[in-house]
């Protein structure tokens, strides 16, 4: 005996999108990387342009009593240019997938920058100038882009860095280094002050680490509770679709069963059958169809009306090709029906969405087929004006009555003249093409004359 | 004599093709199942196929056999026509526009209930 268990339902959640370990995907990290490559461009062209002012304003610099470290900054812009060349060099053949190298990556390319950083603050001056609070862009960035525990750890390679410059420079290992020719500041600075001074910067760099951090950690929190929301949303989307296709599927496959069957009697027994009978089968055949139709159209309705418009694909979508569609769709019932159908349709495209249109104008050509006596006449015209397209759908069938014209579009209205007209109408194609106008931002003019026609302008902005 | 072989788990709509074509004259067999469809269709390589698109066992079963028919070097060249019950549908909305030699590899494509005149001039048009 074979035993099967139904699992309870999961959803698949990829590492790091758990709540409670909220950090960026290799998508994220390597769109990262790429920027920080981008950003060291931007330093580096400011090295050289502070390098040229030192040169080119050397004299009114030294007026306000500043002397640029020319040519450290040259040399570290040299530097990063070459650096910087190969992360890009790197970076360019990096996939997604290698998650390892790029991390890796990272952590090398924020080692470097704190290098460099340390450089800039040595000779602008650890202690006598405001340049180590340069080390926050840094400490920002990590708390944005990385977790609390990897954040801090930026943190403390920045203390280390900044620290050991300064001790250095105090004992004499490093020769002090500063962009003032002379301050009150420097004039009093002893290694006591000089250290005071470091390391309340350096508290100022945790205090501000802990709340940066804390409150970035809420911001990824709530992004990657928003991302598993998204992500349950797009798969109740795909259950739903899943959901129309097999209802759509089962609701209409017993009256294909009943029309195969009538279209068997039909081909094969018709003259077999008395008048009476066959009278019959025609009922039974009108009957199914039409509420296959209905099916079809109710289906049609509420899958369009659960869709969100941000999810409805926009893209450039060509009326001629939509109309031939739709006109070798109807041909039989045009010919069968003795209905001229005059064209005018230009090649022209429009920024929309494809799938809808063609719903839409199949079922204005429909409606002026269904609605039109035999021998009438229907016309399609696309019109090109300053900053619309013109779809045009006019008819010679029954009109619309003036009273019900602002009532068509109500979901399942028909007028007393279709219905007794046309025994197949549900009452829906004009509420699809209601739905779908709105969804499309797409505006729509009916004119119409009892017994003489219908005109459909349907109005697309390009 | 013209064979045809036909895969689509309704029974009744496998019965009323049948009849319609064998009435035309073509020698015609019928397999309700996905499962050895292929095996049935090599057993008297016919001149031509018709495959439904929904199974119970797979909602997209018609189209992954006329996608594996052409992997076989025998029955690749078959002219295949799709029948199905969801052509005209949003969002899956799929029609004779969609036919592709990747995604979509028949060469006509029919909505139940098919018109069986429509149907013996499709055949005869493909059999050419």
């Amino acid at each position: 005996m074979a035993t099967y268990r139904l699992k309870e339902y999961t959803l698949s959640v990829k590492p790091g999108e758990a709540p409670g370990t909220p950090e960026f995907d290799d998508k994220m990290l390597l769109s990262n990387m790429h920027w920080f490559i981008r950003v060291r461009w931007i330093v580096i062209l400011v090295f050289i342009i502070c390098g040229i002012t030192g040169i080119v304003f050397s004299d009114e610099l030294l007026g306000l009593g500043f002397i640029l470290p020319v040519i450290p900054l040259f040399f570290m812009a040299a530097l990063l240019v070459i650096i910087n060349s190969c992360f890009f060099l790197i970076s360019r053949n990096m996939a997604e997938e290698n998650h390892r190298k790029i991390e890796a990556n990272l952590w090398i390319q924020i080692v470097l920058d704190l290098v460099f950083v340390t450089s800039l603050v040595y000779f602008v001056g650890s202690t006598d100038t405001y340049i180590p609070f340069i080390y926050l862009i840094h400490i920002v960035i990590s708390c944005i882009f990385f977790s609390k525990r990897r954040s801090i750890f930026i943190v403390f390679i920045a203390s280390f860095f900044y620290l050991t410059c300064v001790i250095l420079q105090s004992g004499s290992i490093l020769h002090h280094q500063t962009i003032l020719i002379s301050n009150t500041l420097d004039n009093l600075q002893t290694t006591v002050i000089r250290f005071i001074f470091a390391l309340s910067s350096v508290i100022v760099w945790f205090i501000l680490w802990y709340f940066i951090s804390t409150l970035s950690g809420y911001v990824r929190e709530r992004d990657s509770s928003l991302r598993i929301a998204n992500r349950k949303l797009q798969q109740a989307d795909i259950e739903k679709t899943r959901q129309v296709l097999i209802t759509t599927h089962d609701l209409k496959a017993p009256f294909a069963g009943i029309e195969s069957n009538i279209g068997v009697l039909k081909y094969l027994h018709w003259e077999e059958l008395p008048e009476s009978c066959r009278d019959l089968v025609n009922k039974i055949e009108v009957r199914s169809k039409t509420l296959r139709e209905r099916i079809k159209q109710i289906l049609n309705l509420g899958n369009l009306r659960t869709q969100i418009d941000n999810d409805i694909e926009i893209g450039s979508v060509s009326l001629k090709k939509i109309f031939d569609s739709i006109i070798g769709d109807i041909a039989d019932q045009i010919l069968e029906r003795h209905i001229e159908l005059n064209t005018k349709i230009i090649d022209v495209e429009v920024n929309s969405n494809e799938e809808k249109l063609r719903m839409l104008f199949a079922n204005l050509v429909s409606n002026a087929v269904f609605y039109t006596p035999e021998n009438g006449i229907i016309e399609i015209e696309i019109k090109e004006l300053k900053d619309e397209v013109a779809v045009i759908v006019k008819d010679t069938g029954i009109g619309i009555k003036d009273e019900y014209l602002d009532k068509i579009f109500n979901e399942y209205f028909r007028t007393p003249e279709a219905v007794k007209f046309n025994k197949m109408s549900t009452g829906l194609g004009l509420q699809i093409v209601k739905t779908i106008a709105e969804q499309l931002y797409l505006s729509i003019t009916v004119e119409s004359e009892t017994d003489r026609g219908t005109t459909f302008t349907v109005s697309i902005k390009y | 004599m013209i064979k045809i072989k036909l895969v689509d788990d309704d029974p009744e709509i496998t019965e009323n093709v049948m009849a319609i074509l064998k009435s035309k004259g073509f020698y015609v067999e019928a397999c309700n199942e996905l499962r050895g469809a292929i095996d049935f269709i090599k057993e008297g390589v016919p001149d031509l196929i018709i495959l439904d698109v929904m199974f119970p066992d797979n909602p997209a079963g018609g189209l992954d056999l006329a996608r594996e028919l052409r992997t076989h070097e025998d029955l690749a060249k078959i002219p295949v026509i799709l029948f199905t019950n969801i052509n005209q549908e949003l969002p899956m909305g799929f029609s004779q526009n969609d036919i592709d030699d990747e995604w979509m590899p028949v060469q006509a494509f029919m909505e139940k209930p098919v018109n069986p005149g429509e149907l013996i001039d499709k055949i005869k048009v493909l059999l050419k």
